[in-house]
């Protein structure tokens, strides 16, 4: 046999065959899928344009729901009004908008026909991208808690337990729509549509105000819309909001007809 | 599935893209420790064949295995033997190239080291550049080291050294040489005849989808340019200083000369005259006097050079 190269890797090690911890393997299916999520958490938290929607975005709503006499509830404090709205914008914006756009660009370059050929494959990939997501919640949430904080917010551990199973069922229905806008436009048109969509859900789709200060019939819409539906039950958790079944149901069912769409339609490659 | 089973097997396999017939009957195979290079004109079928054979596409009919397995219901256990370098380099634009390394690495249980492999190809010059901001050439160095970073059995390379400047491309070449001696099939798909000529054990030549010529480098020469065996080496002497020409030229010659080939020496930049003679004088020292098939290795002694090798 040839000796190899001088700076070669020992991709030519002749007891590589004989050596069983060399053969190719996976990694373990929890290391796989750890290791995409911090792969695409780091990615993600060190983009300035997705740190700006991630994180800027819902601190100005925070601030501007908190100084300005709008978006409140009738004897609840301006503080717990605009830290519900701020979180249900701070989900929209990581579950929505950045991985519609991170996948839609990952999509246009390749990268899901790469990553379908490597032991990750494409459920390693999503749960993967899950977990990075969650990730990123727990990170604004820390951040954008500590500035409510200083702004006089004071949680109770109860409201903020209940908050963790609308959190999963948002991010899973906001998932799915990122991931369904990701997989079925072009990229240039998921640049344009995460955030467009993203602005209009926060300002009318009862984010960033509650339902109930619409009028009656776009009142009624925003009620159907996820945006209303999360928006309505973050203000039953922390602001002391009316708890409406009907929310949660809503936003059950985007959850449900997301997922099966993105099963349906969602598209791993550009041909 | 034994060591000496065909890696890959694909059989008469068709795929139409609407009205468009991607592939048309194609049939090959590539076996373990060759180099077999796919060589046809833009559109001919080789990435949808590649495509097919790595689980990225279902053919319409036909049939394709790969290490044994329907690549179609590939387990991670399979798709960790298989390294893939897909054509548009399938990388993060968001991540830096080091980091995308490592992350490639970490899928798979016993990888490369992931150091020695950047220091080879020389991405530790550029490893905490963001992927979107690096030219061509370097994605492409990305793109393969991803590829082999599993210690696969079986890679696919896309292109692999399109875009690259000649030192890379030449470790590039070493390093997949380097792959298939230590048992890995290798499937590349090239326009360039220099990596089929310098590269290859085996060349499928494509079109329309469909197989038009196999086997060695020299069969496929001889069987469709009615060659008797011989080749013609052309080479330039760019990047050699004219006062070493003559030396060189003569050396080159007499290496030649031992393996019975012909050479014509051309100012036209089609190869580089140094890299031929290296390369020559590589082969000459591995293939040597010890090569147990007189006939594998006058193919072998052909397939040397780097530059054009035409009747």
């Amino acid at each position: 046999m040839t000796a190899p190269p001088p700076q070669a890797p020992q991709v030519d090690d002749a007891a590589r065959n004989a050596r069983p911890d060399h053969r190719p393997r996976p990694a373990p299916p929890l290391r796989r899928v750890l290791a995409h999520a911090g792969f695409e958490a780091r990615v993600l938290l060190s983009n300035g344009e997705q740190l700006m929607v991630a994180i800027v975005l819902p601190a100005m709503v925070l601030i501007g729901l908190r100084l300005l006499p709008v978006g409140r509830l009738e004897g609840v404090p301006a503080i717990e009004t605009a830290i519900a709205a701020t979180l249900a914008t701070a989900l929209i914006s990581t579950s929505f908008t950045s991985q519609a756009i991170m996948t839609g660009f990952d999509r246009r370059n390749g990268v899901l026909r790469w990553i379908a050929t490597t032991p990750l494959g494409r459920g390693g990939y999503l749960a993967g991208k899950i977990l990075a997501t969650l990730i990123t919640h727990v990170l604004q949430v820390l951040v954008l808690g500590v500035l409510a904080a200083a702004l006089g917010w004071r949680p109770e551990l109860g409201e903020l337990m209940a908050l963790v199973p609308v959190w999963l069922i948002g991010t899973v229905a906001f998932g799915a729509l990122g991931l369904l806008v990701a997989g079925l436009l072009r990229t240039e048109a998921v640049l344009a549509v995460a955030n467009l969509v993203f602005v209009l859900l926060v300002a009318l789709g009862g984010v960033a105000f509650p339902t109930a200060s619409f009028p009656r019939i776009l009142g009624g819409l925003a009620d159907l819309l996820p945006s209303g539906a999360l928006g309505e039950l973050m203000r039953a958790c922390l602001a002391d909001g009316p708890f409406t079944a009907g929310s949660a149901v809503v936003l059950l069912a985007w959850a449900a007809a997301g997922v099966a769409a993105v099963v349906r339609w969602f598209r791993w490659t550009d041909s | 599935m034994d060591d000496h089973s065909p890696a890959l097997v694909a059989s008469d396999l068709a795929l139409s893209y609407g009205p468009v017939r991607a592939l048309d009957g194609l049939s090959l195979t590539a076996a373990p420790g060759e180099v077999t290079a796919l060589l046809g004109p833009n559109g001919a079928g080789k990435t949808t064949a590649v495509s097919c054979a790595t689980g990225l596409l279902r053919p319409d009919s036909g049939t394709v295995r790969v290490l044994g397995t329907d690549p179609w219901r590939a387990s991670p256990e399979h798709r960790a033997r298989v390294g893939v370098m897909i054509q548009d380099g399938g990388l993060a634009s968001g991540a830096g190239a080091m980091q995308l390394l490592r992350y490639g690495a970490s899928l798979h249980a016993a990888p490369l080291d992931v150091d020695e492999v950047a220091e080879h190809l020389g991405i530790d010059e550029f490893a905490r550049t963001l992927v979107r901001r690096l030219s061509g050439g370097q994605r492409q160095r990305l793109a393969l080291a991803l590829a082999i970073i599993g210690r696969p059995d079986l890679v696919f390379l896309d292109e692999p050294t399109a875009g690259m400047d000649p030192s890379i491309r030449r470790r590039v070449r070493e390093l997949v040489r380097g792959l298939a001696r230590t048992g890995t099939a290798v499937v590349l798909t090239t326009h360039l005849m220099d990596d089929v000529v310098g590269l290859a054990d085996a060349v499928r030549v494509i079109s329309r989808g469909r197989v038009l010529a196999a086997g060695s480098v020299q069969e496929v020469i001889r069987e469709h340019r009615g060659a008797d065996g011989g080749v013609t080496l052309r080479a330039t002497a760019s990047g050699v200083a004219p006062e070493a020409v003559p030396a060189l030229e003569q050396e080159l010659r007499e290496t030649a000369a031992r393996h019975g080939a012909r050479l014509e020496i051309s100012s036209a930049a089609a190869a580089d005259l140094e890299a031929v003679l290296l390369d020559l004088m590589d082969r000459d020292r591995s293939d040597g006097p010890h090569e147990p098939d007189a006939e594998a290795r006058g193919a072998r002694t052909d397939d040397a050079p780097t530059a054009g090798a035409a009747r």
